[in-house]
């Protein structure tokens, strides 16, 4: 694989990635402290990179970080209660979009762009926003007129008083611009009233507290009704990323592997704060499927895997990488069908995988021919 | 070629004969009965007054697939890490990864392993997490029974033919070993609100009652020929009285075989007072009575442990006890999951119930062969508490030592104080090798006769048999040493078993059209393909019945 593969030096190319491996191998092996992170990789990178993380004590982090700091936070704080995008599809008679990221998701991904027919017993589906900002979804389909409450509000907030409605409890007076206590009681009745609705929800519109609330209301909700949520996928495969990692490490990224087992710590371990506190010495960043070498790696020796047409102008060594899915096969999670596919090349061309790129890293590491 | 000499071990192995003092060598990675004829012998082994055994068979031990991962996420503050691991072998001692496990089972003499919650849809996950689990065969079974496409086929009055294309369809995609329903139709009814699901209870909208599903599937499994019976995951998990679920669910399958999943969930009874009492006696003349029934017991071991569960409705109601206060329910394509953690506690006398009443089971067991040792890892314990409970069995006296912390009130509702059956290796190696491997259609292991695969457990005769079974001398996977002294040596990667039963190309275009409609991706989006795993070789295909 690598003899054909271009590889980069420094912002110029360089055609034979085996050189590009070996700077990559000594300027990665000879940091104490290394830091992998962006990893938007399928699951063989994934793999690869956590166990060259083992190899070198590196900590591994994902550019996902509202699915893995707030979104997988509050499944380990409190729990959570979620579905399919297929299931909210088709069975879900009303669907909540709680957030502006929300109805853009619905919009981008046209998830609900039908009405779903495949449970013949579902009434028409309603679609409820909650704190979208204005933002009302166009590529819906709804059997009645999209309800909204709480648009110049926190979603925190929206939610916080919802779920004392639901509970009847009470709620202390609103400022003048804020919604009817009657408009509260009507969308917490139409909630009430839902047979199996689903929340929709975008980490990076929330916070751990706001997420918490929101499965909060959704658990109070399923003492008399179903409900259940739904997360907009994580950016660059972060879901699958994450869930590589917690079978082979026992527990989410970012985790760190310097003492010889995974210490799983959302602070210690986060990237951007290891390298921009001088707490890192090298960085491998991984981007074949995205996104671009942040700012903050300049401060940092380098070597950055990226995908064609992507530049890495601070990185000490850049090796170009195929895109799985475009140039070679691979496994991804698909956001649409809600779990692991194994993809095809649509466009196969001869650049390395991820995993074939650590593999040499690794080999040059150990002393033998990358 | 490679030969390998156990010398001098007592070979316990019923299958193959009685227990006596032999030779036993591992040629080229099968058992052989004799030395063979050129006599060279590469390595040997001194097992003088050590016990010989084949390597041990788990048939129902959850450790791969989305739920098993989403306790991991869930429960970071239950496997803290803290200890690393030696060079070479990475994630060793990560705990509750596949690394770990495969570690762990290995160093006990375990060679094989069978995930018993494969969801179709969320096939390739599984799949992908077992071929991350090394030094161990794995499998999984296929769970159906609770999926819009299987129950509309049942409203429709579909014929047999069409669901048994069904269920092949399902089971050859998903790379199963065989096939698993989960309280038939409860999930599917849970979605649609309900909480409660009996044995006649009907699914909403679909007019299929739980009976209609457990019957359909143990039709379906025998005209597919799969090996192993339908593993039943039965209505009201838990519930005192359960026992009677039990004897129905035996009478409706009228003579056709079937593996009741962890039995002792079922075996309580309830007093007057509608309290919970042990029905472990009831559960035992229901097994004697039905020689075409085998089951695993799962076994409750006391400490944190998390619970890991299709049963929507159970793991719902479940929810309420969590310890720590925290769950999670997916409601999935088909069933999903639930994942609550939980606590047995050394003094609760429920908890201490549940213990004695698998003890029980065990202990009333009408034949090894079909009662088998599980504690449906994690459920009711972790499988790493398997030498506690070989131990508990073997020795009467560990059993009363452990009694005498049992409180008064459990006490009085479980006739364990009477049982002093002891059971004996011969047993053990019937129990934990032959019958899994016999019962899952594996017929190269689970035994040392000529031909077999060689994977053998080495363990030195302690009375304390805890620490005998705890760390094997040696294992060898598939004649590869890979445990010496109890600790694993590197890492080599197992199989997994497969089946792969003929599908009918209608059923194919028909399940298509309905894959496409429900998720908007085709199958495509849905297989195990082994391009997924690189160069790796993952799969093993093992015959159906014909």
């Amino acid at each position: 694989m690598r003899g054909e593969a271009l590889s980069v030096l420094s912002g110029h190319p360089e055609t034979g990635a085996d050189p590009a491996i070996g700077r990559a191998a000594a300027l990665l092996g000879g940091a104490r402290r290394p830091v992998i992170a962006g990893l938007g990789c399928d699951v063989d990178g994934v793999r690869a990179a956590l166990r060259l993380a083992a190899a070198l004590g590196a900590s591994v982090d994902h550019a996902a970080r509202a699915h893995g700091r707030s979104e997988l936070r509050v499944l380990a704080d409190s729990g959570v209660m979620t579905t399919t995008v297929a299931e909210a599809r088709h069975r879900s008679d009303l669907i909540v979009l709680a957030g502006p990221g929300a109805v853009a998701w619905a919009d981008h991904a046209k998830a609900f762009a039908d009405a779903g027919g495949l449970y013949s017993w579902r009434g028409e589906r309603g679609v409820l926003c909650l704190a979208t900002g204005g933002a009302r979804p166009a590529h819906v389909a709804t059997g009645t007129p999209v309800a909204a409450l709480g648009d110049g509000m926190s979603l925190h907030r929206v939610l916080s008083l919802l779920r004392a409605r639901v509970g009847q409890k009470p709620v202390a007076p609103l400022p003048g611009n804020g919604p009817a206590l009657a408009a509260i009681d009507a969308v917490a009745l139409q909630m009430k009233s839902a047979a199996f609705g689903v929340m929709i929800v975008d980490a990076n519109d929330a916070d751990h507290v706001t997420l918490d609330a929101l499965q909060a209301l959704v658990k109070d909700l399923n003492k008399e009704t179903r409900f259940t949520t739904l997360g907009v996928p994580a950016h660059h495969h972060g879901r699958g990323a994450h869930l590589v990692s917690a079978w082979t490490t026992g527990g989410h990224l970012p985790v760190g592997l310097g003492r010889g087992y995974p210490e799983q710590d959302d602070w210690v371990h986060d990237a951007e704060r290891r390298v921009t506190a001088g707490e890192a010495d090298a960085l491998l960043w991984i981007g074949a499927l995205g996104p671009d070498l942040p700012a903050w790696a300049a401060g940092v020796p380098t070597v950055a895997l990226i995908h064609h047409g992507a530049t890495a102008n601070t990185a000490d060594v850049v090796i170009e990488v195929g895109v799985p899915g475009v140039t070679h096969g691979g496994v991804l999670m698909d956001a649409v069908r809600d779990g692991f596919a194994a993809v095809d090349a649509k466009a196969p061309q001869p650049l390395p995988s991820v995993a074939a790129v650590i593999a040499g890293i690794e080999a040059a590491l150990i002393g033998g021919n990358p | 070629m490679t030969t390998i000499r156990l010398k001098g071990g007592r070979v316990v192995d019923p299958v193959s004969g009685a227990t006596s003092q032999r030779d036993l060598y591992l040629v080229d990675g099968r058992v052989a009965a004799a030395l063979p004829a050129d006599g060279r012998v590469d390595d040997t082994y001194d097992c003088t007054g050590k016990i010989v055994m084949a390597g041990a068979v788990d048939v129902h031990s959850h450790i791969a697939g989305g739920n098993v991962t989403m306790s991991r996420l869930l429960l970071p503050e239950l496997h803290v890490s803290e200890v690393a691991g030696p060079d070479g072998m990475p994630f060793s001692t990560a705990k509750w990864s596949g690394w770990e496990t495969g570690r762990l089972y290995a160093e006990m003499g375990y060679t094989t392993v069978i995930e018993p919650a494969l969801a179709p849809v969320h096939a390739l996950q599984t799949h992908l997490e077992l071929a991350d689990i090394p030094l161990i065969d794995r499998g999984a079974l296929t769970v159906v029974g609770n999926d819009d496409h299987f129950l509309s086929l049942l409203r429709d009055r579909e014929g047999e033919t069409a669901i048994r294309d069904a269920v092949a369809y399902q089971l050859a995609t998903s790379k199963g070993l065989g096939l698993k329903v989960i309280n038939a139709g409860g999930p599917a009814a849970f979605h649609s609100g309900l909480r409660t699901f009996e044995l006649d209870d009907v699914v909403p909208h679909y007019g299929v009652s739980s009976r209609q599903i457990l019957t359909t599937l143990l039709t379906a499994v025998d005209q597919i020929g799969v090996p192993h019976p339908l593993h039943v995951h039965a209505n009201n998990l838990g519930v005192p009285g359960a026992p009677l679920t039990i004897e129905d669910t035996i009478a409706a399958a009228e003579g056709r075989r079937m593996h009741f999943a962890h039995i002792q969930f079922y075996s309580y009874g309830k007093d007057a007072e509608g309290m919970m009492t042990s029905g472990a006696e009831e559960i035992a003349r229901s097994l004697e009575a039905a020689p075409n029934v085998s089951c695993d017991v799962g076994q409750v071991m006391f400490g944190p442990t998390v619970t890991i569960s299709l049963d929507l409705m159970k793991q719902w109601q479940g929810a309420a006890y969590a310890s720590p206060k925290k769950f999670s329910l997916t409601d999935g394509d088909a069933e999903g999951g639930g994942v609550v953690p939980l606590v047995y506690a050394k003094t609760n006398w429920i908890n201490q119930l549940q213990w004695a009443i698998g003890l029980e089971i065990f202990l009333l067991s009408p034949d090894p062969w079909r009662v088998m040792m599980t504690t449906d890892h994690p459920n009711g314990g972790s499988f790493t508490t398997y030498p506690q409970i070989i131990h508990l069995l073997m020795d009467s006296g560990e059993r009363a030592r452990w009694m005498e912390a049992m409180p008064q009130k459990a006490k009085e509702r479980t006739g364990l104080a009477d049982l002093t059956r002891e059971y004996t290796m011969e047993e053990i190696a019937i129990m934990t090798r032959a019958a899994p491997a016999k019962i899952l259609g594996l017929h190269d292991r689970g035994h040392l006769k000529d031909g077999a695969v060689a994977d053998v457990a080495v363990y030195d005769d302690l009375a304390d048999r805890t620490a005998m079974f705890s760390r094997a001398r040696y294992v060898f996977k598939s004649g590869r040493l890979t445990v010496r002294d109890g600790q694993a040596l590197g890492w080599i990667s197992g199989l997994t078993s497969i089946l792969a039963p003929e599908v009918d190309t209608q059923m194919e275009s028909r399940m298509a059209d309905y894959i496409t409609d429900r998720f908007g991706v085709g199958p495509a989006a849905f297989a195990v393909p082994e391009r997924a795993f690189g160069d790796r070789t993952i799969f093993k295909v093992e015959p159906c019945q014909t």
